[in-house]
């Protein structure tokens, strides 16, 4: 059960001592822990410290425009599925895509958490991507340590409330229900949104013939068309956080930021491939045709 | 309303009479004690039931409250913890349900949760509170009810937590799948009025320790969201209830013992069955003088159950049984049943409900029965040999006896030694108290598990750990402990508060009980497969290997196929005239000697370090240990296996063998952590009878399993101890502790292993007992094996004691010539 052999060695001396005293040992005094230090010379994390009512985030934001390479494409892709859904009439629209016609643009909020672990583990960083005309909007939202996780779920219930339509990925299952979750862990109330778009269940519908699977990343090159650098891998960022929050080098949690931020522009533009094209003729699907939302794709 | 049967008052001593004067009577009567009746004890509550608990009571026909029922009342309105600890029958379960009753109809809001130490005590208790409510539709709000356990459908689990006022669970699913997600629970924790801990013996040794810390989660949870449940706790006659109850509870409890409740003459016989030949070295049958027992009774219309040792027992007893009442016709052999563990939990329903309706007047069952299924009273029981506790034996002969009448009980002997020496002489059964029930919650390999749960659900807060004057609820360690592992990088400290700083969920990693939960299924192949039956997993691989005969229900049925990644065993009915016996094979290897010293030296003068490992010794590990003339004592990492590698086939009713195959099954293992006691070539000699030291060296490891559980506050049962050869070379005594990994107990025997000796010393010397007895040298089988028919000899020989003390003697000798 206890697998560590100095916790074990530990152990095994207090139960010596227990029985060198009797049934009534002396209670030790809670000895402090040592205060962590952060690494030095480590580069510190892109970002500034903010304070709210609950105490300190650390909030890491980004604007970008058309001038920044990268984000142009996204911004050019969501642009031209505006002027697509504008021209859609709503008769043909469900219910997601119909909300999104009738909201702004700024209405829709793109959230995706990251966490340390499954249910019961805490969130530690909440990235959020906004859009403006002719701009995207990052602000990933972290907690460094254990302690400021209230914060962070404050400020997410914060921007949540602000933004009618939140979009995610899996969120159905995932994102929402671990804010919900944890909020009732912190004893902190929580407002689901007014309407949540969870574009898995569109991209399941849209794509599965045309793509393996339909994880984030491969939604990513396959319809997206692109690839990232090698990053970090999902399955190790709960562990890269629990280690920052006890030994403090940031260099990994770093990457997960950048990770946090591709997923967020991966999810922005998928959105716009989701996003039909007016009446036409019936699309064959090839690999770049683009299905809708709209069409039936049994025929 | 409960229609069974009616004996005739005397009934009891007529057929004891009768028993003697029957022609080719052998005196197996060796012995029968009387009980004497009680008179029922009654009281009112004050304030009065409210209305609905008054109609409830009406609709049950019960006129009065007992006043051992009423006390509880009156404590848990007052606000104060209890434990109800008065006999079987006397309705506890009714001193528990009220008091939540009353709270439940008085706010609208509040909730309760009971939990039970099966899953099938839970579905048991839940079928009764659903029944009150269409007794009392008034009641139905209050008893908006349901069991959340490992088998409830996850819609159905939304829904009770949404809306239920009252849940049924166990420990385990609390500990693994309630407590870690506790955010989903926040109305239910929130509101919660009262927990109800029922059958706690049951709560003993090693998974006691665990379940006292679940406890402890759980209320800090509840005070989270701002609860304060009381909590209260049904017993069943242990030593030691009350205090058992609080160190469960972390808090001090009431304590209702004068039980209320009327009782009958009772009557408890010892039967022996006669000796085979002139030698008395065998017996009769026990499970045939069982059957012919209990096939009596029934036919004189006397509703009768017989507990056996092991399921296969049950099930020969059965066969037997209904076999002679099918000789006597009538319709008799309809009214007899089996019932025991592995049925499916609607084969148990219809067993209640006949039992309940006055159709069955006979039920054959192991002692899954002890643990509280409420089949009603009967009025005879037959214990086919006894079981390993003396409370245990209580709870069984306690199922027989309803109100005032009258009840017998029938102890029937093996051929066991420990089982012979109480025909012999009764006194060590009647003058034993029961056994007291020992936990040991601050065991800081047990609480680091816990803390780590604990830290992982909420951050363990400073003033947690810290003392104060109502002590910190996980006990005086745990500040150390937590410390500990803040060391070792599992918890994180930051700001006063302690967080668990690691992606894996801590609750996997702690197991409450020793063996899992895993169950084998089963299944007749037929036009459409059929399942028959459960059986876990440990026990699978000792009943249904391949071509074992599976009893049940009287059936027999050939295992054709047994898949070990499924758990699923595929069988085939088949009459046949013969019934399987697993031969098993104990083994232990150690795996790495920690640490090593002298006996009678301090342990900061090891004789070597902790050194070798398995992997790539050709040698045995520790070699040198064994074999010289000087005691010494080891410590470090065992494996202990069973294995199947053979089977009998034997005869029924005959008990003759008549064939043996070899088998080719997997090793279950436990990996654990132990003690090994080497005495030295001189003392070995000396103790020797007949140039063999075994009956000494034997008397020794039984005592050390009997007294090292003072010391290391564990159960016997949670020990085990082997006389090995194999991995040294010569005989060492082993004692190790039966839980993966190990929790301390053999740890805490090598580290003061010799004042250990000196209580055994004391031990042994006081028994007044003339040759050696279960209290001294002599120890019951603590895990009878479920495939085993006790009735074909499978018990050890009693170790002389004369020895045995001799051997202390020699080795306290060591000690005092050393010790400086």
């Amino acid at each position: 059960m206890i697998g560590d052999p100095v916790l074990r060695a530990k152990l095994g001396a207090l139960l010596a001592g227990r029985a060198a005293v009797g049934t009534a040992p002396a209670r030790e005094a809670l000895r402090p822990a040592p205060e962590r230090v952060l690494v030095r010379g480590a580069e510190p994390l892109p970002g500034v410290v903010e304070n709210t009512d609950r105490g300190p985030i650390f909030v890491h934001e980004v604007r970008w425009t058309a001038a920044d390479r990268g984000q142009d494409q996204v911004l050019a892709h969501l642009a031209e599925a505006r002027e697509r859904l504008a021209l859609l009439p709503e008769s043909d629209l469900v219910p997601d895509l119909l909300a999104l016609k009738r909201h702004a643009i700024t209405s829709t909020l793109f959230l995706d958490l990251e966490t340390g672990g499954l249910s019961g583990h805490p969130i530690f960083l909440a990235g959020f991507l906004m859009l403006r005309p002719g701009e995207l909007h990052l602000r990933q939202v972290l907690a460094r340590t254990y302690l400021e996780e209230a914060a962070l779920i404050d400020e997410a219930e914060r921007l949540i409330a602000r933004h009618p339509i939140v979009l995610t990925y899996n969120g159905k299952s995932f994102d929402l229900p671990m804010l919900a979750d944890r909020a009732v862990r912190h004893r902190i109330p929580f407002r689901p949104p007014a309407v949540h778009v969870d574009l898995l269940h569109h991209a399941r519908r849209a794509f599965r013939r045309a793509v393996p699977n339909c994880r984030l990343v491969t939604l990513e090159w396959a319809i997206c068309r692109r690839w990232r650098a090698r990053g970090v891998e999902s399955r190790d960022i709960p562990g890269i956080f629990h280690r920052f929050a006890r030994e403090g080098d940031p260099s990994e949690l770093a990457q997960v930021l950048h990770h946090n931020a591709h997923d967020l522009l991966t999810l922005a533009e998928l959105l716009a491939h989701l996003i039909p094209h007016p009446p036409g003729p019936r699309l064959v699907l090839d690999s770049e045709a683009k299905p809708s939302f709209a069409f039936d794709h049994e025929g | 309303m409960r229609r069974i049967a009616r004996s005739q008052p005397g009934w009891a001593e007529r057929y004891l009479a009768d028993l003697m004067a029957a022609p080719g009577y052998a005196g197996e009567l060796v012995h029968v004690a009387a009980l004497p009746a009680r008179n029922p004890s009654y009281s009112l509550p004050d304030p009065p039931l409210p209305p609905e608990l008054d109609s409830l009571l009406r609709r049950l026909e019960i006129p009065r409250l007992y006043a051992h029922q009423v006390a509880g009342l009156a404590h848990a309105r007052a606000e104060r913890d209890l434990v109800i600890a008065t006999g079987t029958a006397s309705g506890k379960s009714l001193t528990y349900h009220f008091p939540v009753l009353e709270r439940l109809l008085a706010d609208p809001r509040a909730t309760a949760l009971y939990l039970f130490p099966t899953k099938a005590l839970a579905q048991d208790q839940l079928h009764g509170l659903e029944r009150w409510a269409t007794l009392v539709p008034a009641l139905a709000p209050a008893l908006k009810a349901g069991v959340y356990d490992g088998d409830t459908s996850a819609h159905t689990r939304r829904q009770l937590r949404a809306e239920a006022r009252l849940i049924l669970s166990n420990p385990d699913m609390l500990h693994h799948a309630i407590l870690p997600q506790h955010s989903r629970w926040s109305r239910f924790f929130g509101a919660l009025a009262v927990i109800v801990l029922d059958e706690i013996h049951a709560y003993r040794g090693i998974f006691g320790s665990h379940v006292a810390n679940v406890i402890r989660r759980l209320r800090r949870i509840c005070a989270h969201y701002g609860a304060r449940p009381l909590v209260i706790s049904s017993s069943a006659t242990i030593g030691n209830a009350p205090e058992h109850a609080a160190r469960l509870c972390g808090r001090p409890v009431a304590a209702v013992a004068a039980d209320g409740s009327p009782r009958g003459r009772k009557w408890v016989a010892f039967w022996n069955p006669a000796p085979l030949d002139p030698t008395g070295m065998s017996r009769r049958s026990a499970n045939l003088e069982a059957a012919a027992h209990l096939a009596a009774l029934i036919a004189r219309g006397v509703p009768s159950i017989a507990f056996t040792k092991s399921r296969v027992a049950a099930e020969l007893v059965y066969r037997y049984t209904h076999e002679r009442l099918a000789e006597r016709g009538g319709g008799l052999a309809e009214r007899l049943v089996a019932y025991r563990a592995g049925y499916l939990p609607a084969e148990r329903r219809a067993i209640e409900r006949r039992l309940f309706a006055g159709e069955l007047l006979g039920v054959v069952s192991t002692s899954a029965l002890e643990l509280g299924i409420d089949i009603g009273s009967l009025d005879a029981a037959v214990l086919v040999g006894f079981p390993p506790t003396v409370a245990s034996a209580w709870q069984q002969i306690g199922r027989a006896g309803r109100g005032r009448v009258e009840s017998l009980a029938i102890a029937i002997a093996h051929e066991d030694p420990l089982e012979q020496l109480l025909m012999r002489r009764p006194e060590h059964f009647f003058g034993r108290t029961p056994e007291q029930a020992v936990i040991d919650p601050e065991n800081p390999y047990v609480l680091a598990g816990h803390l780590s749960c604990a830290a992982h659900e909420l951050p363990l807060a400073d003033e947690e750990l810290a003392e104060s004057d109502g002590g910190a609820a996980f006990g005086p360690l745990a500040a150390a402990v937590t410390t500990a592992l803040v060391e070792s990088g599992k918890l994180a400290h930051f700001g006063g508060q302690r967080f668990w700083s690691s992606p894996e969920t801590p609750s996997r990693a702690v197991n409450l009980r020793t063996i899992s939960d895993d169950t084998y299924t089963i299944v007749e192949q037929g036009s459409e497969a059929r399942v028959v039956g459960t059986v876990d997993a440990v026990s699978g691989l000792e009943l249904v290997y391949p071509e074992a005969v599976y009893l049940h229900d009287g059936e027999s049925y050939v295992v054709r196929q047994l898949d070990l990644e499924q758990k699923v065993a595929i069988v085939e009915a088949m009459a046949v005239d013969y019934y399987t016996q697993p031969v098993l094979e104990n083994s232990l290897q150690v795996l790495v000697e920690e640490r090593r010293r002298a006996w009678g030296a301090r342990e900061r003068e090891p004789l070597a370090e902790a050194t070798q490992s398995l992997a790539g010794a050709t040698q045995p590990p520790a070699a040198g240990i064994a074999g010289g003339e000087a005691p010494l004592l080891a410590f470090g990492s065992l494996a202990v296996s069973w294995r199947t590698v053979g089977m009998k086939k034997v005869q029924f009713r005959t008990r003759d063998a008549i064939g043996y195959h070899p088998l080719d099954l997997p090793r279950i293992t436990l990996p654990t952590r132990g003690l090994w006691l080497w005495v030295g070539e001189r003392i070995l000699a000396e103790v020797a009878i007949d140039g063999s030291p075994y009956p000494a060296l034997a008397g020794l490891r039984n005592l050390l399993v009997t007294v090292l559980p003072l010391t290391a506050m564990c159960d016997p049962a949670d020990l085990g101890g082997i006389i090995d050869t194999r991995n040294l070379g010569r005989p060492c005594i082993f004692l190790f502790d039966r839980y993966p990994g190990g929790l301390g107990f053999a740890e805490q025997g090598y580290q003061r292993a010799e004042s250990v000796l000196e209580t055994a010393a004391q031990l042994v010397t006081s028994c007044p007992c003339r040759d050696g007895c279960p209290s001294c040298v002599a120890l019951p089988i603590l895990h009878p094996a479920q495939q085993q028919d006790p009735d074909l000899g499978h018990g050890r020989p009693i170790p002389s004691k004369e020895r045995t003390i001799d051997l202390i003697a020699r080795l306290m000798a060591v000690s005092a010539s050393d010790s400086r």
